[in-house]
């Protein structure tokens, strides 16, 4: 019979209430987010903090999509960040497989010098990044907004760590059953990446699902902004509509939602195996 | 079906030379065991034989066509690997029609190939089953049969068995035997288990530090080994070796109460020699000299007695089926002459 461990009674006594706490935390901003939504202008203003609303604004669903071209801004978002997720699904492993079983003058190197990315704030490479895409003509363009992101170096990594493991015999196999290089990769190397894709997948939609500060600074016309600035046409001069924003929100909120419910189990999967959990 | 020839095959990495420069022809139809303790060079022999290693320097043959610097798959060769290296998330058929989906044969060719290995090896009900559906001796079935559909030149085996039970192995060396003969195409196998060289093969091949020690048929090279390695490396148990010096009456040893045999070898007086003699060669007699017994074997069949000789080096008999003899008796034993072989004990080589 397999070891359960258990819990003694003063340790669930502080445990459980520790926990809640901690849980409550967390989803209070969120649950504080639906209550916005459905509350009306006047609840919103009357300077209260309002938890449960008197009568619940469902119409702020609709009013959204007649204040601002919302389906585009939809559009916009899930055709960037499905790209860029795309992009990740072909790239990454390719590179990953390459770190992983290929040896070439100068690997470790290299492979130190992409990991090494991951150790600089994004808001330091901003200024360059802008640079370099204003240089290419590529501002407020779809390009300009997927390019910066095609692959990671995070993606990169975890591709490598679960290609490792795979063995070099198994490529061997292939290679004299006469399978060239790129036939063993998508034959053979790919089908067995299916948890680490699908987190690479799902993390780099959710992740660019809500990136903010790039849009912002290469999106300058309104029919090119994803929801994330799509949002601040309810920041006006005087005051913001934050029944609106948190509609917004919402709609930001439930397909990485829908999404991390399909993926979830790849997810665990390949959080586990490559030990970032 | 071809015969295999590599002519002054060298390999190295980088500073390391895992093989000096070796010469061997192997015939076609053989069944050829590359066979040496671990870190001898036979995978990295086998593996630039496959292709999968580049050849620092020589040539290799198969048939008449120097294949040197082809690519692995148009070498005309397959392999089973120790790990199997199964595609796990094809199933059996997709597995073993894997290479001839890639040489476009047509879907109906491919089918039928996969049947008829499928027959030879009996997996006709698993060909719908993944890899991890199979057990061990299965996987290897798969492994093999994946080279059969090929119809290769050459078959490669790198330690095919070794991942294998006692039982299985046993059962899967036979078949392996009984495939030989069925296909009769050349086989190239490495093993260190020196019974899988001795049971498989028509020509052995033993290795160290990646040049050929002996090369020849397993009885010869178990009769007459040219050297101590090769003599203490086929036979289980192992040759015992005794340290003995040349004298003008025959050779004395230092252990065994200094016991004095002669072998009819040329006396070099002084000279210090080893003398090898197998566990079952030796003769239990009343007249020979006393051996302390350390441990005893009852295998059932066959006992095995050891001892500790003063000289240091460990000493196994052959007790000749049961035997009622305990750990710490003592037995008298006599070295017959014509079955034991001279050593030199500087270069190791056979005095003969």
């Amino acid at each position: 019979m397999a070891y359960k461990h258990t819990y003694s009674l003063t340790a669930k006594i502080w445990i459980y209430p520790v926990m809640a706490f901690f849980v409550l935390l967390s989803v209070l901003p969120f649950l504080y987010m639906i209550s916005l939504s459905l509350q009306s202008d006047a609840e919103m203003f009357s300077g209260q903090v309002v938890v449960i609303p008197e009568e619940l604004q469902f119409t702020n669903y609709v009013t959204i999509w007649e204040k601002a071209p919302f389906a585009r801004f939809i559009l916009n978002s899930f055709f960037v960040a499905g790209t860029i997720a795309a992009l990740h699904v072909l790239f990454d492993p390719l590179i990953g497989y390459v770190f992983a079983k290929m040896e070439f003058p100068g690997k470790r190197f290299m492979f130190v010098a992409l990991l090494s990315t991951l150790m600089i704030p994004f808001f330091v490479r901003l200024i360059p990044l802008y640079i370099m895409t204003a240089k290419f003509g590529l501002l407020n363009t779809y390009t300009g907004l997927i390019m910066p992101f095609a692959m990671s170096a995070f993606g990169i990594f975890l591709m490598r760590q679960f290609i490792l493991p795979i063995p070099d015999d198994l490529i061997a196999a292939a290679r004299l059953d006469g399978a060239s290089e790129p036939r063993i990769f998508f034959d053979i190397v790919l089908p067995q990446l299916g948890p680490a894709i699908a987190t690479v997948a799902l993390l780099t939609f959710v992740f660019q699902f809500n990136e903010f500060i790039w849009p912002l600074v290469v999106v300058s016309s309104e029919n090119m902004r994803p929801i994330t600035t799509g949002l601040t046409l309810f920041n006006q001069e005087f005051f913001t509509q934050w029944n609106l924003t948190a509609v917004g929100g919402m709609l930001l909120f439930l397909p990485c939602f829908l999404l991390y419910l399909i993926a979830q189990r790849h997810f665990v999967k390949s959080a586990m195996l490559s030990g970032m959990k | 079906m071809a015969g295999v020839t590599l002519n002054a095959v060298r390999k190295d990495y980088g500073t390391f030379l895992a093989i000096p420069e070796l010469d061997l022809e192997i015939e076609d139809g053989e069944f050829c065991v590359f066979v040496g303790p671990s870190g001898c060079g036979k995978s990295t022999l086998l593996r630039t034989i496959a292709g999968l290693e580049d050849l620092t320097d020589g040539q290799i043959l198969i048939g008449d066509q120097d294949v040197s610097d082809r690519h692995p798959g148009e070498r005309g060769v397959a392999m089973v690997f120790q790990n199997y290296a199964l595609y796990p998330h094809m199933n059996v058929r997709q597995n073993m029609g894997y290479a001839l989906r890639l040489a476009r044969e047509p879907k109906s060719t491919i089918s039928q190939k996969v049947e008829r290995a499928a027959d030879i090896l009996g997996l006709r009900d698993h060909l719908d089953r993944k890899p991890a559906e199979l057990s061990g001796g299965q996987r290897q079935r798969v492994a093999i049969g994946r080279a059969i559909v090929r119809n290769p030149k050459v078959f490669l085996f790198d330690e095919p068995l070794s991942n294998l039970d006692a039982e299985l192995r046993t059962r899967m060396r036979l078949e392996l035997s009984e495939l030989h003969q069925t296909l009769s195409t050349t086989m190239i196998y490495v093993t260190h288990d020196q019974v899988e060289a001795m049971t498989l093969a028509d020509k052995i091949v033993v290795l160290r530090a990646g040049r050929i020690e002996q090369v020849g048929s397993p009885l010869e090279l178990y009769d007459n080994p040219v050297n101590k390695f090769v003599a203490g490396f086929l036979g289980s148990p192992s040759m015992n070796f005794l340290p003995a010096t040349m004298t003008a009456n025959g050779l004395q040893f230092a252990d065994l109460d200094g016991a004095c045999v002669d072998f009819g070898t040329e006396p070099t007086p002084g000279k210090v020699v080893m003398v090898g003699i197998r566990p079952e060669h030796l003769e239990i007699s009343e007249d020979g000299a006393p051996l302390p017994l350390r441990s005893v074997e009852q295998l059932g069949g066959v006992t095995y007695g050891y001892a500790i000789l003063q000289s240091g080096e460990e000493f196994c008999v052959d007790l000749k089926g049961r035997r009622d003899i305990r750990a710490g008796d003592t037995i008298r034993l006599l070295i017959p002459p014509s079955r034991a072989l001279v050593f030199d004990a500087d270069t190791e080589l056979r005095i003969r």
